[in-house]
């Protein structure tokens, strides 16, 4: 790619990150959530990849760490909802508004989001889509990225004529 | 028993800080920044290497952006985009702490 590319592409992803983030955070009462914010999130590695290639990326993208953090994103989403299930009575209650008063009142204030409208457990389930989304749609452009490679395995000019 | 007397506190003193800024959303932002950052180089790869004064403009930047966002998401006093300013420095705070080093 190009040096102007080059030049833009790394702190352009820092913007595309702080969107993804905040559209994640507003998931609740705006329009977005965790999978769109995930995605904006990982539109930032994905230019990064484009821009610099795979070797050359400033993004860290070793197998161990990019499935830490997507195991992490999916433990997170089933812890909350075990709670709720343990707590609640069904899987993903949602114990921070307690609807049915069935949480004790401790674990309800416990995961009660302090924003404007008390969404209770939306919004972390929404963070930890938005982080297993992040490292997933970059894990399919490195693959996919990465079979462009062999491009010329799969294209046999002769069979085709 | 101490989390139903300290979590009740915090709340009623973090939610919302001089009716300004809700705090939960601006932490959760700050967290899920620094796992970002946690996802690049540390040290400059041969594509790019940003000195000080490319940092400094990326904060900049991401200030005029969040000054134009408004309050959005949270529609509170101040008239600015926290959870987007907190997610970049949390990205920059956690590719300076956990990011990785290349080896030579």
């Amino acid at each position: 790619m190009s040096d102007l590319l080059k030049l833009i592409a790394y702190p352009a992803s820092f913007l595309m990150i702080g969107y993804g983030v905040m559209t994640i955070l507003g998931g609740h009462i705006t329009p977005g959530g965790g999978f769109q914010g995930g995605a904006m999130m990982a539109s930032g590695a994905i230019l990064c990849i484009l821009a610099y290639g795979l070797k050359d990326n400033p993004f860290s993208l070793s197998h161990e760490r990019m499935s830490l953090v997507e195991s992490c994103g999916a433990l997170l989403y089933i812890c909350l909802g075990l709670v709720g299930l343990l707590a609640g009575g069904s899987f993903l209650y949602n114990v921070g508004t307690n609807i049915y008063g069935l949480v004790p009142a401790g674990l309800q204030t416990m995961f009660n989001y302090p924003d404007a409208l008390h969404a209770g457990i939306i919004p972390y389930l929404n963070i930890a889509i938005g982080v297993k989304v992040f490292i997933g749609l970059t894990t399919l452009v490195i693959l996919f990225y990465g079979v462009t490679k062999f491009a010329g395995d799969y294209i046999d000019n002769e069979e085709i004529d | 028993m101490v989390l139903e007397t300290t979590v009740p506190f915090l709340q009623s003193v973090g939610p919302n800080l001089f009716g300004l800024l809700y705090t939960g959303p601006t932490i959760c932002a700050l967290i899920i920044g620094i796992i970002a950052g946690a996802m690049m180089h540390k040290t400059p790869t041969n594509g790019i290497k940003l000195n000080t004064s490319a940092w400094i403009a990326i904060i900049i930047v991401a200030l005029l952006v969040a000054f134009w966002l408004g309050t959005f998401p949270y529609y509170t006093g101040l008239n600015f985009g926290p959870g987007f300013v907190m997610a970049i420095i949390g990205a920059i705070i956690g590719r300076a702490v956990l990011g990785t080093k290349i080896k030579a």
